[in-house]
């Protein structure tokens, strides 16, 4: 540290210490911003010293950096009490902002980086995955048998249903084959066409995507290179695992610390784009395609709630998580001049930390571990490791860990203790309560029926139960609300019921697996069919979970009666202050009535543009959102779409997004066939506003979600063809066959029914309203027959 | 559990009787080890440990596997014949001929001889149809041996091949090294088109042969998420008696693997 020496007072100045006192602040200024290397710690040394010289501190100035050096050491505490000393001798916007920061900093503890998650270390990921979980103890209550019918019934079922599953795959074939090639869009061809027939043409483009748009990372061997010959442990035939091993008989398939897959291109056919000439800085892109704009009110979805998105982040983190890089600063993004970020935090460029490498001996490159179970298990409610698991329970009934509304506080992270407590806040804390509480539920009323079971095959099932209902939620409710169109609300339900069940009941009467539906996933539907993965190892992809980033539909703040509160201050220890203080109900309630800001661009909530976490006091999840793309060896826009056989843009105005958004680009990318071809994906799917009718979201996106939306059910056996009673008793099959996110929600909150939620049929659209009042808040009511 | 290990830092042999606890070593390196061959407790105590751990969760001694703890590479299962040898105070080989490792595989019970049924259920274990493996043991049983192919003298019956293998059962590493050569410069794989060039200008191959490499063909495909073509790994797990065993434990798409590596007292 170099600190300029402090000359002894001239005699008969005006202020004697103050060129000294100047000197130093501008030392510690240096010191602040150099580029992304900034020695904080030094600046707060050398400003304390001036402090000491120059007292009072006149214009504040010293204390406003003093403010700043702890800001970013993330001590909020002392950050707090400089700035607000600062304040009091001048006023300064800037300031005063920082001040309100490190206040909420303080009192939601964001700073503390103690990871809620365990390791995943090489040396146990390669062991036989049978030692890693702990096999439960089973009473000798037999699960009941398969009803299964004589052999020439099911002989003549079988005939029937591969007779009819002929057909509709050569329905599914031509009605694919000829589609309008021609469009840019490949939703022109199918969204102009009747239901059926563009069902069909849907049905034959996630055909397609299953073939060879599906790569796994692990050809040649068995998934995580396990060895060859290992004995399934009996019991996970029964139950699903802790960390998802022995779902199927390949040991790890879909287990949590397994790569991620890909969607498209094979991996030899990848490459990260970090360092690749004329690509504008991540956050530079941020600024003028994500970030809102000033002074302007950011979009909302007149059809959506807040808890879809609460909703999608939840399950989200139930599917795919890389692991945080515990080495921050490995990438600089200098910051333009023109940057605010500069002023308000006195810094040159941002650090953002690259993606953890693969810890696996002979990993390939641009191969990453999903730190959580692929499969939709609701791992992120129970954990997906044996040791969280364990923890997360209590008592002889199977259940989870609860007083009241309250989920048990992990006293080394401060917040609450689940399966997944990563970017927490109050929308997740509402939904883990939620399903906890439905656990614990489920499990008194298989304790009823089941006195004999142990408290693991009480857990055990009421777990499978409670992940098939979100399954169920996300698949036929939370989908239709967020892209309610006929062809995919249709679709949806196809994919749970089947297309017969859907095209003759109405939404409350269809079931599951009726006695003569054929077993075929079209027509009697994935759930409760055949299993099927393709020929490759089921796992979500780098690319879901690229174009599952929607920040976007995150709100700035959380409107409750009387107050707002920014949403930033619900983060970490802020989600339990607000459940204390309001109490779940009201919290639904506001998310029940707010409506969810719209996932286009310039619609990133303004917090999120300079946001706090662990280990960094400022980052732009817009900027990494970006670069991810890049480093991951994900394509550009184009070249995305190009690899799912969707055609190109050919010009920025494709996208349909407006001319200021299209000059942004060009500003950007350049014009022409470079910048196009240059144009990052989240940019792309984010200006990519020419939509069938109702989408939430863009065709490019939707490609993705069409692939895996249905392979979550159809790899996963315990949605296919043990999705029945043998494992899920006849009390589960019901629950799950009348569960809606509305009826969960009404089981633990009846008072919702009267502050809104009769309103609704699908809990996800606004509560505030009727289909009657505003049809256009409630598009399902024109679709969907309830 | 009956194991054989060979321990990868000393590279000395083991016989391990996990059930019996008892461990023999080949600690003169002759090649061979009999019932007196008794290491000291304390590498007995960690080949023991190491074996014990490796039948908590293996259905089988599968040859090119290791033990959980990194230390002993598994060389096969004893086979009825060397057990009862062992047991008699007789030399048994530490290392089994590489073509019999191979056709173990079919031997689940290990007593030198593959019967049809055998032959049927490891031919679906490998994933093919019933149809597929029914033909495929019919035809290999009437090649090399009806109604059960003796496998100690199958390198006697066995026709014109790649040579790889010699008559012995051992690997004949000058007949096999230009097809490695070939891999090499390939970059690690070849087109199924490719190997049967390679077949064509290396070997005095015959109809049997050629057989049999469409049947590795159709395993390697299976694995390789469709693509035709087979990678060097594969090639030579094909004589070190691992992919065989590597195929049989991937899953078909209903994620499904051969039923008898589940052994029927752990059936679900």
């Amino acid at each position: 540290m170099r600190v300029p020496a402090v000359g002894a007072p001239a005699s008969g100045t005006k202020s004697p210490h103050i060129p000294d006192a100047d000197a130093l602040r501008a030392e510690a200024r240096r010191l602040m911003e150099p580029g992304g290397e900034a020695d904080f710690t030094a600046a707060r040394d050398v400003l304390l010293r001036a402090l000491t010289l120059e007292s009072p501190d006149h214009d504040g100035k010293t204390r406003h950096l003093l403010g700043l050096a702890f800001f970013h050491l993330q001590d909020w505490a002392e950050a707090e009490r400089h700035l607000a000393a600062s304040l009091r001798s001048a006023k300064s916007p800037s300031a005063s902002a920082l001040l309100e920061r490190a206040q909420t900093n303080r009192k939601t503890g964001i700073e503390r980086a103690v990871d809620p998650l365990p390791d995943l270390r090489p040396e146990e990921l390669r062991r036989p995955p049978a030692g890693a979980i702990r096999a439960p103890e089973t009473s000798a209550e037999e699960p009941p048998l398969q009803r299964r019918g004589s052999l020439l019934i099911r002989l003549a079922h079988a005939v029937f249903s591969r007779t009819l599953g002929l057909l509709t795959e050569g329905a599914v074939r031509a009605v694919y084959a000829l589609r309008k090639r021609n469009t840019t869009f490949a939703f022109e061809s199918w969204d102009r066409l009747g239901t059926s027939l563009g069902l069909l043409e849907l049905g034959g483009r996630r055909r397609d995507l299953n073939g060879d748009k599906l790569q796994s990372t692990y050809v040649g061997s068995l998934v995580g290179h396990q060895q060859p010959g290992q004995r399934r442990p009996a019991w996970t035939e029964r139950f699903r695992t802790a960390t998802g091993a022995w779902t199927t008989d390949d040991p790890m398939e879909g287990a949590a610390g397994t790569e991620i897959q890909r969607s498209g291109l094979p991996l030899k056919d990848r490459e990260s784009r970090l360092d690749a000439p004329d690509l504008p800085s991540p956050r530079e892109v941020s600024r003028l395609i994500l970030a809102p704009h000033a002074n302007r009110p950011r979009q909302e979805v007149p059809f959506l709630n807040l808890l879809t998105i609460a909703w999608i982040q939840a399950q989200a983190h139930d599917w795919v998580s890389h692991r945080p890089s515990p080495v921050p600063g490995a990438r600089k993004l200098a910051l333009e001049a023109d940057d605010p970020l500069r002023s308000r935090y006195g810094i040159g460029a941002l650090q953002v930390p690259l993606s953890p490498p693969n810890p696996m001996k002979d990993a390939r490159p641009l191969t990453y571990l999903n730190e959580v179970t692929h499969w939709w298990d609701a791992s992120h409610i129970y954990g997906s490791d044996q040791e969280t698991q364990d923890r997360l329970r209590c008592g002889p009934d199977g259940e989870l860990r609860i007083e009241g509304d309250l989920l048990p506080l992990n006293q080394a992270t401060g917040i609450e203790d689940t399966g997944f407590a990563r970017n927490w806040w109050v929308g997740l804390d509402l939904m883990h309560t939620l399903f906890v509480k439905h656990h614990n539920s489920v499990c008194k009323r298989l304790r009823q029926e089941h006195k004999r079971w142990t408290s693991d095959e009480v857990f055990h099932t009421a777990r499978l139960i409670n992940a098939a209902i979100m399954a169920k939620i996300q698949t036929v409710e939370w989908t239709p609300a967020v892209l309610p169109n006929r062809k995919v609300v249709a679709g949806m339900a196809t994919n749970w019921w089947g297309l017969i069940e859907t095209w003759r009941r109405p939404f409350h009467k269809r079931r599951l697996n009726r006695r003569w539906e054929p077993r075929h996933h079209v027509l009697g539907g994935i759930a409760a069919g055949s299993r099927d993965n393709f020929g490759k190892p089921y796992g979500l992809t780098e690319e879901f979970a690229e174009v599952y980033r929607l920040h976007a539909g995150i709100p700035d703040e959380i409107r409750m009666p009387g107050q707002v509160i920014p949403t930033d201050a619900t983060r970490g220890a802020g989600a339990r202050s607000m459940v204390r203080e309001f109490g779940m109900a009201a919290l639904l309630d506001s998310f029940g009535h707010q409506h969810m800001p719209a996932l286009v661009n310039n619609n990133y909530p303004a917090f999120m543009c300079e946001m706090s976490v662990p280990g960094q006091p400022v980052v732009d999840i817009g900027a990494i959102d970006i670069l991810r793309a890049r480093e991951r060896g994900v394509p550009p826009y184009n070249a995305f779409r190009r690899m799912l056989g969707l055609n190109p843009i050919e010009r920025f105005e494709d996208l349909g997004c407006s001319a200021e958004t299209v000059a942004a680009l060009e500003k950007l990318y350049g014009k022409g066939d470079k910048g196009l071809n240059n144009l990052d994906l989240l940019a792309g799917t984010s200006c990519e506003l020419w939509r069938p009718e109702n989408f939430g979201f863009g065709e490019t996106l939707f490609t993705i979600f069409i692939q895996m939306a249905s392979r979550r059910l159809h790899a996963d056996p315990f949605y296919t063809e043990k999705l029945n009673s043998r494992y899920y008793t006849e009390t589960g099959m019901a629950l799950i066959g009348k569960a809606t996110f509305k009826s969960v929600l009404l089981e633990h909150y009846p008072q919702l029914a009267r502050a809104g939620l009769d309103n609704v049929e699908n809990a996800f659209e606004p509560w505030g309203t009727s289909a009657k009042e505003r049809p256009e808040e409630h598009p399902l009511a024109l679709i969907e027959a309830y | 559990m009956h194991i054989r290990l060979r321990d990868c830092a000393t590279r000395t042999y083991f016989l391990v009787d996990t059930t019996a606890r008892s461990v023999c070593a080949d600690l003169d390196e002759r090649g061979a080890v009999r019932r007196a061959d008794r290491p000291d407790a304390a590498l007995a105590e960690r080949a023991l440990a190491s074996a014990s751990d490796y039948a908590e969760y293996f259905a089988r001694a599968v040859p090119g596997t290791r033990t959980p703890d990194g230390k002993f590479l598994v060389r096969g299962p004893l086979t009825q014949a060397e057990r009862a040898a062992l047991q008699a105070g007789g030399d048994v080989p530490t290392e089994r001929p590489a073509l019999h490792l191979h056709l173990d595989f079919f031997d689940p019970d290990l007593d030198g001889r593959i019967t049809l049924g055998e032959n049927y259920r490891a031919w679906r274990g490998l994933g093919f149809s019933r149809f597929g493996a029914a033909v495929k043991a019919l035809f290999s049983a009437l090649f090399f041996g009806w109604p059960a192919i003796e496998i100690e003298r199958i390198g006697a019956r066995r026709h014109a091949g790649t040579g790889i293998f010699d008559r012995q059962g051992a690997i004949d590493e000058a007949c096999r090294a230009p097809y490695l050569a070939q891999f090499d410069a390939a970059g690690g794989e070849l087109s199924f088109g490719q190997v049967l060039d390679l077949l064509e200008r290396h070997s005095a191959e015959g109809i049997v042969s050629r057989a049999q490499f469409r049947s590795l063909f159709a395993v390697c495909k299976r694995q390789n998420g469709n693509r035709d073509v087979i990678t060097k790994s594969q090639f030579n797990g094909l004589f070190d008696g691992s992919l065989l065993w590597q195929a049989a434990s991937t899953p078909n798409s209903a994620g499904r693997r051969a039923r008898w590596l589940q052994p029927a007292s752990d059936a679900a």
